[in-house]
């Protein structure tokens, strides 16, 4: 019997001005491809209602809409359900704000988020330039490469955890002893890297495959494409370790 | 066209209605303008003789430090025409300075410095013209329109730019909309019906010219900005479901003919669109020309006429002969210029496709996520060489869309010696298409 195809959704593309972050559901489907998994990607707007799901990526940058978005996400409990079910989210720049307990505004007001991390957020100075994380061992994922641009930060509450420790970047604080990016809660990612992310890090496009294939099969990653993605991640790793950038 | 003339205010366009001046009577700035405006040229002059740039950047934003009011002084008594857009901006102004220097000298910024400080370099440069063509940065549009008082506003498109810009569409709509409503002088706005964050940003206009700009990039206006719900989209045309706000009907347009393509326009005007830029985006730039040179008093046919003229801009389009290569050289700065890019480059399909990014100054580059909006699915099983400093993060891009990739270094010059001998297009973003031209030339 043939697998059901792994469904990808794009959520709310024109609300939060995501800015490249489409990649990581086009990685995603890309990577299911070629690893003999059929996969599908469906854009959902707002006033459509959210599919079935395997794996939701909501992306963006910081925007006057967000507070529309985050009410969108909690008014009929659609994407709790999903998570609840085991979708894996995966929330970018302001899609990892709204996913929080709370988010500041542009207009400098905390309003309540959708709540799928314990996550408080705040603001501060503009954060914009390369990322690099240190490896991820509890996820057995290498360092991250990525580009981060926000005024948010966030601080974790017991039930959420970093998703990795930074080498290079601002992430949740930007203060010394607390050089963290993202939050993982359960199936639930958010980070600020933008790049986009998965295209980037294959180690970690794999690591939610893995989560959302339940026990569809996946085959082994292929090697020439892990080698040029490898490439690219090594080079700006590289870039952003030296002075100028 | 919406609305009738408003009613002649205290304080109206610089330079009143035109006339077909050759030139504007001299005068004599105030003195700290004069001051700044020296002090500005001899920075310039220094900046073209040290080799690290073109000077229009650094002098005009000395001249803006010293006296704020220089763009206002040097604007007064002009009829002014501000272009502005997030693509296409350079080519339509290029265009539209064509065109309405058939009407007498007209001062315009061709080197692309479209802040302030390049304005003020622009109209210094050409004191006693009686016209200005101005491209205007799209941020910037509230202090230019201010300082300028433009008789004609032409406003195109608006979408994401690279991240790292840090300006956003929406953003950038708002600021348009509160421009508009303060203007209190007869401005004509010639706007962009087929966008609708342009159509929402133009609203308080009192006097408007509807043109079918034809948007391909709809990724950044999918909702009502008002009321955040999906537009209906459907035969070219799009609606609010919730409040009716819809496109309105354009009063130019381009339909194809026996001869080429038309464009059409109030009062039964028709006439025939000169083919001497590539693309369909070149087309709807000589529509959005045409219909501002007519706000400009200048007629249909003079302004194809002038239009027909340019070959080039900037270095963009004309071929470029390079060895044995005839290259085409287009810019792509961002999603919907990738997109208009790719689609001319399928349209007219050369034999060799050169793709470059690189990361440089304030150019962009760093943040190269913006290629994962831009669909280059429409290149799937064509072959393509990348290049650049960043060509790798093109080569990554074009992979997952199923393109045949060859990566290529960072020389991107080099890269186009490579190709078969023959016709090569290149599509580069802003930083790539500086360090080519400035080796190949911009055959201006």
């Amino acid at each position: 019997m043939t697998a059901s195809p792994l469904v990808v959704v794009d959520l709310f593309p024109s609300l939060l001005q995501p800015e490249g972050d489409r990649g990581n559901a086009v990685a995603l489907v890309h990577r299911c491809q070629q690893r003999g998994l059929s996969a599908e990607l469906v854009v959902v707007h707002p006033g459509d209602p959210l599919p079935p799901a395997d794996v939701v990526c909501l992306g963006g940058s910081e925007d006057a809409d967000a507070p529309m978005c985050a009410r969108l996400l909690a008014s009929d409990g659609a994407l709790r359900r999903l998570v609840t079910n085991g979708t894996v989210v995966l929330g970018v720049g302001a899609g990892f704000e709204v996913l929080g307990s709370t988010f500041v505004d542009v207009a400098g007001r905390v309003r309540e988020g959708a709540g799928l991390l314990d996550v408080e957020m705040s603001t501060a100075e503009l954060a914009s330039g390369p990322v690099v994380t240190a490896p991820v061992v509890g996820l057995g994922l290498p360092a991250l490469s990525g580009y981060e641009h926000h005024v948010g930060r966030a601080t974790l509450g017991p039930a959420a955890t970093p998703l990795a420790d930074l080498e290079i970047g601002v992430g949740n604080s930007g203060s010394d002893q607390l050089r963290h990016d993202g939050a993982v809660q359960g199936r639930v990612v958010g980070t600020w890297l933008h790049g986009p992310l998965l295209p980037r890090n294959p180690a970690l496009t794999d690591l939610l495959l893995g989560w959302a294939a339940g026990d569809r099969r996946l085959g082994p990653p292929p090697a020439g494409e892990d080698a040029l993605a490898g490439a690219v991640r090594e080079a700006r790793i590289a870039q952003a370790r030296r002075p100028t950038g | 066209m919406s609305d009738p003339q408003p009613e002649p205010t205290s304080s109206g366009p610089r330079g009143g209605r035109a006339g077909g001046r050759s030139e504007l009577p001299p005068r004599r700035l105030p003195w700290l303008t004069r001051a700044a405006l020296a002090l500005s040229r001899a920075a310039a002059d220094a900046s073209r003789r040290s080799g690290r740039g073109r000077g229009a950047q650094v002098g005009g934003k000395l001249a803006y430090r010293l006296r704020p009011g220089t763009l206002r002084d040097l604007a007064d008594g002009r009829q002014t025409a501000l272009v502005s857009a997030t693509n296409g901006k350079s080519t339509t102004a290029t265009l539209l300075a064509a065109a309405v220097r058939s009407r007498g000298p007209t001062a315009f910024n061709a080197t692309g410095a479209n802040m302030e400080e390049g304005l003020v370099v622009a109209l210094d440069a050409d004191r006693r013209a009686p016209y200005a063509v101005l491209e205007t940065d799209e941020a910037y549009l509230g202090v230019v329109v201010e300082a300028t008082r433009p008789r004609v506003l032409l406003l195109m498109n608006l979408s994401r730019d690279f991240l790292e810009r840090g300006v956003r569409a929406k953003q950038l709509a708002a600021h348009w909309r509160e421009t508009i409503a303060a203007i209190d002088w007869p401005c004509v706005v010639v706007a962009n019906t087929d966008d609708p964050l342009v159509a929402w940003s133009v609203r308080e206009a009192r006097q408007l010219v509807w043109v079918a700009g034809e948007d391909s990039w709809h990724a950044d206006s999918m909702v009502c900005r008002d009321c955040l719900v999906r537009l209906d989209r459907s035969n070219a045309s799009w609606r609010c479901p919730h409040c009716g706000m819809e496109r309105e009907t354009p009063d130019w347009w381009v339909a194809p003919s026996a001869d080429g393509w038309v464009a059409h326009g109030p009062d039964d005007v028709a006439v025939l669109l000169p083919a001497s830029l590539p693309g369909r985006a070149s087309r709807v730039n000589s529509l959005f020309a045409v219909a501002a040179a007519t706000a400009m008093d200048v007629s249909p046919e003079a302004a194809v006429q002038r239009v027909a003229d340019v070959e080039n801009v900037d270095g963009r389009y004309a071929p470029h002969v390079y060895g044995q290569h005839v290259v085409r050289v287009l810019l792509a700065k961002n999603p919907a210029s990738w997109t208009e890019s790719l689609a001319t480059v399928e349209e007219d399909r050369k034999p060799s496709l050169v793709l470059a990014m690189s990361s440089r100054g304030a150019g962009g580059g760093q943040d190269t996520a913006m290629l994962w909006d831009a669909p280059f699915e429409r290149l799937a099983g064509r072959a393509v060489t990348t290049a650049g400093s960043r060509g790798d993060e093109l080569a990554l891009r074009l992979a997952a869309a199923g393109v045949e990739v060859r990566r290529g270094s960072a020389d991107v010059v080099a890269e186009i010696g490579a190709q078969p001998p023959g016709a090569v297009d290149l599509i580069a973003n802003w930083p790539a298409f500086n360090a080519v031209l400035d080796r190949i030339g911009r055959g201006t």
